[in-house]
């Protein structure tokens, strides 16, 4: 039973993560290799934010789920917080350029994590230690991941059915001609990106709650985070529905790879290996444009707004 | 009394794009060379010019995707120079551009709702619980959209992607799209380019359907002589970056250095 | 002093040798080759597998070279070319390039043992050391010394005196123009990955020598800085490339010095995106405006 929940929950971390990123590379045309230094600032921010609460012993006061959620909204928070002040010079930048600079911050990131103590350095920050090996009084379940599952695919779902989303598809395809019909591409580019980084900021948050309760620097390097590029690459840029089942099928083979020995010690290679043939093979993923969710979230809109006639 | 210089302010008023005197570089090259320009409330200018002649680069300083290396730029009396190619757009500038720039992934519908953007003023959170202000808005997007697509007789593909249509059909577009931000002012870079005669006329027709129905001015960029002496009172002839001749179709036909600026390409 | 200087001087070179890959590739083709890296590694371990089977170190040195030029070659053909013809996209070819990256890393995993080979007395220059005045030089920093430069003049001729590097200049400059004229594009642009790959396969043996070891992930870091070195100096440019390596083979041996280590790998990342933001043409090179 633990063993899937586990991967239900895994499973659920990274459809957050494939779908907000898919927001930003994929609908934006954001060529961000940084998700995953936001998904590290949620999952730092909130083992501090618990250990804080612990030690001010707010615990006994408040019931937890309350907490929680403001442990979640604050890791969604600070992530937020940081990726509007990177996108100031970074998203100056186009393509590869910002490709390389947010790489480098991811970079940074990682490198500053493991270098100020405070945020227990290079071997990482264990809260269930500093609690006297206990776990917190709260922590993530299988409700709580696809709460924040369902909220993260509303939201790109519904912008995307208004003008905002149209402004976004329009700046990816055509920085200029954006500009020319009045666009202001800086407001909605930085609006992507720290919508994305929110999420990923979420899902950081629910990732190290959950059995962990500990982050190292390396769980939030560049070369972690490109899995779930990989997910929306696999999915199709700009697909939602292609992110889902992008994270879904991607994960499971992730776990399916751990039972093959063989395979599981050559994760990578093998992840690498079917990522060359697929760019090579159908470099336009799964589901291309193709948007089933989209359409899907919006049927139900339709049916409730004749209800209301 | 009043002064000359005080009467030449007065002129930049009323009048719509006053361009004095602007010069772009690209390295050594001097794409642009003391380009002035006046333009009225209403009028249309046809810019023609050889190939390299720098027509392009005007438009594309009148619309801030270059800053002149000198030279100001005024714009219904107001200084421009400073404003990005939004704000630009903002105020009343709109452009084609020569080889068509259109959204191509999206519908032709999408095309013009994105031009319509500035329209709209619901705020994330009224989409995400559907706001009754927010769907009204998005009607009436989508009846301004209708009648535009009408207007440009585009209607019957408006589900069609943008880069799927021929090419007539896509400089029609590309129109109709700078036309739905409600511009003063329309610049169109060879919107002929590339149409067989038939469309060729009917654009023809349809310009001078905007010139009486809307309140722009226009700058017609064009190789198709025949097409700019039909439309525009007046013309400026460009030839490496300076004007060469400036006046109505049948002084620019006789214009010696005109034919020569040609023969020579 | 004079230690430290060849310190900056030979970690600047090695930059500058992988950095020339990047800075050729990105010039023509306009793609970031993120599996460059790879390339240094992997003429490394050719060289240090040569020179473990007893081949002299001069040729595996060119072992080195030519393997480094090969698997170049060949992720352009397999990889770049189809995708360039399907014309399908920066993200999918930086995807693209990024999996080959790490398909390499972990291809030496499939070999047990191979993650980390050292040299030990097999280096040629293992511990040798060169007095200049009164100064003690290690051979190998002298080594890297005279063979960047050696190959930097070979490579200024190959491109500016040869009728290969003529054309690679005329297919950097227009694709188009260039197939008009009857140059063969694909072969100009496969020209180009091999001589990025071989320096970089040079590059790679050199810091074998040095560290007297090759692991996998050793491409991973020089590539990209070397990377950061040519957009700094300025993208497509030789000299750029150079001088990039050099000056960020400076800031690192400098922040060593004066006891900031933990900020060696971090500097060049912020000297990167400063450069992006103030100077995207690079250090070296003139503002150029995106033609509409
Ligand atoms: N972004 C640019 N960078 C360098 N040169 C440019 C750029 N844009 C235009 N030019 C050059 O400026 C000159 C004028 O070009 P353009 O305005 O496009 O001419 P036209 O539209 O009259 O054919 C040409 O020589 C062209 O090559
Ligand atoms: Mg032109």
């Amino acid at each position: 039973m633990i063993f899937f929940e586990n991967i239900l929950v895994n499973i659920g971390i990274m459809i957050i993560l494939a779908t907000s990123l898919n927001l930003i590379v994929g609908i934006t045309g954001i060529l961000s290799l940084g998700h995953y230094a936001f998904f590290g600032i949620g999952a730092y921010s909130s083992i501090l934010l618990t250990f804080y609460l612990h030690s001010m012993q707010i615990i006994n006061y408040i019931p937890s789920f309350v907490l929680f959620f403001l442990v979640i909204i604050f890791g969604g928070i600070i992530a937020g917080f940081f990726s509007y002040i990177i996108s100031y010079p970074v998203l100056k930048l186009k393509g590869d350029y910002l490709a390389v600079a947010t790489l480098g911050f991811n970079e940074i990131f990682k490198s500053l994590m493991e270098n100020i103590d405070f945020f227990g350095g290079a071997k990482g920050y264990s809260l269930y230690t500093k609690l006297g090996n206990t776990e917190p009084y709260f922590k993530t379940n299988l409700i709580w991941v696809y709460i924040f599952v369902v909220l993260t695919i509303f939201i790109i779902v519904r912008i995307m059915k208004s003008n905002y989303g149209r402004v976004l598809l329009a700046i990816r395809d055509d920085e200029i001609a954006s500009e020319s019909v009045g666009i202001n591409i800086a407001k909605y580019k930085t609006l992507s990106f720290v919508i994305g980084s929110v999420m990923a900021g979420f899902a950081g948050v629910l990732f190290v709650m959950y059995d962990r309760f500990y982050a190292t620097p390396k769980d939030f390097s560049f070369l972690e985070g490109i899995s779930v590029l990989l997910m929306v690459v696999f999915g199709g840029l700009g697909s939602i529905t292609g992110s889902v089942i992008g994270a879904i099928t991607l994960t499971l083979i992730l776990q399916l790879i751990k039972i093959i020995p063989f395979l599981s010690r050559h994760q990578i290679l093998f992840y690498s290996f079917l990522l060359i043939l697929m760019m090579i093979l159908k470099p336009q993923g799964l589901f291309g444009r193709l948007d089933t969710t989209q359409n899907f979230i919006n049927k139900i809109f339709k049916k409730i707004d004749r209800k209301e006639i | 009394m009043i002064t000359v210089k005080e009467i030449q302010e007065l002129k930049k008023d009323f009048e719509l794009l006053n361009i004095e005197n602007i010069t772009v570089k690209f390295g050594g090259l001097k794409a642009v060379d003391s380009f002035s320009l006046e333009l009225k409330h209403r009028e249309i200018v046809g810019l023609i010019g050889p190939n390299g002649a720098g027509k392009t680069t005007v438009f594309n300083t009148i619309t801030g995707v270059y800053k002149p290396d000198s030279g100001r730029i005024y714009f219904e009396g107001r200084p421009i120079n400073h404003l990005s190619l939004t704000q630009r757009n903002n105020i009343g500038i709109a452009r084609t551009f020569q080889n068509i720039r259109l959204f191509s992934s999206l519908t032709v519908f999408d095309n013009i709702r994105i031009a319509l953007n500035n329209k709209v003023n619901y705020s994330l959170f009224q989409v995400f619980i559907n706001s009754n202000d927010f769907k009204t808005q998005e009607e009436k997007i989508n009846d301004k959209t209708r009648e535009f697509l009408e207007i440009f007789e585009l209607y019957d593909y408006k589900d069609r992607i943008a880069s799927s249509l021929p090419y007539g059909k896509q400089r029609r577009l590309e129109i109709a799209r700078a036309l739905a931000t409600e511009p003063k002012l329309l610049l169109l870079d060879e919107p002929a380019a590339g149409m067989n005669e038939k469309e060729t006329g009917e654009l023809m027709e349809l310009i001078k359907w905007l010139m009486v129905n809307f309140d722009i001015s226009i700058i017609l960029i064009e190789h198709d002589i025949k097409f700019v002496m039909n439309l525009c009172p007046r013309i400026i002839v460009l030839d490496y970056g300076r004007i060469i001749a400036e006046g109505k179709p049948e002084e620019i036909r006789n214009n010696k250095k005109v034919i020569e600026a040609y023969l020579g390409e | 002093m004079t230690e430290q200087l060849f310190n900056a001087l030979s970690l600047g070179f090695t930059y500058s040798l992988i950095s020339l890959g990047y800075s050729m590739v990105y010039g023509i083709i306009n793609l970031i080759n993120f599996a460059h890296g790879e390339f240094f590694m992997l003429g490394a371990y050719a060289g240090v597998i040569s020179l473990i089977i007893g081949i002299p170190w001069y040729i595996s040195f060119f072992i080195s070279i030519i393997v480094g030029a090969f698997v170049s070659t060949f992720v352009e053909v397999i990889g770049y070319r189809p995708l360039r013809e399907k014309n399908s996209g920066r993200l999918t070819a930086l995807i693209t390039a990024i999996s080959f990256s790490l398909f390499f890393q972990n291809f030496i995993f499939l070999f047990p043992g191979a993650d980390l080979i050292g040299l030990g007395n097999r280096n040629p220059m293992h511990g040798a050391v060169i007095t200049v005045g009164d100064f003690k030089i290690p051979l190998i920093k002298f080594f890297i010394f005279v063979v960047t430069i050696f190959l930097l003049i070979l490579l200024i001729l190959i491109v500016y005196r040869t009728k290969i590097g003529k054309a690679m200049r005329a297919v950097a400059f227009s694709k188009d123009i260039s197939s008009l004229m009857g140059i063969n594009p694909n072969f100009v642009i496969s020209f180009t990955f091999a001589l990025g790959g071989g320096l970089a396969g040079a590059a790679g043996f050199l810091e074998a020598l040095d560290k007297n070891q090759v692991y996998n992930f050793m491409g991973v870091i020089p590539g990209l800085k070397a990377f950061i070195a040519a957009v700094v100096g300025g993208i497509g440019s030789i000299s750029g490339a150079v001088a990039g390596g050099i000056l960020i083979g400076f800031l690192e041996t400098i922040s060593v010095v004066i006891g900031l280590s933990f900020i060696k790998d971090v500097i060049s990342f912020v000297l990167l995106i400063l450069i992006l933001i103030l100077k995207p043409s690079g250090l070296f090179l003139k503002t150029q405006r995106e033609k509409v």
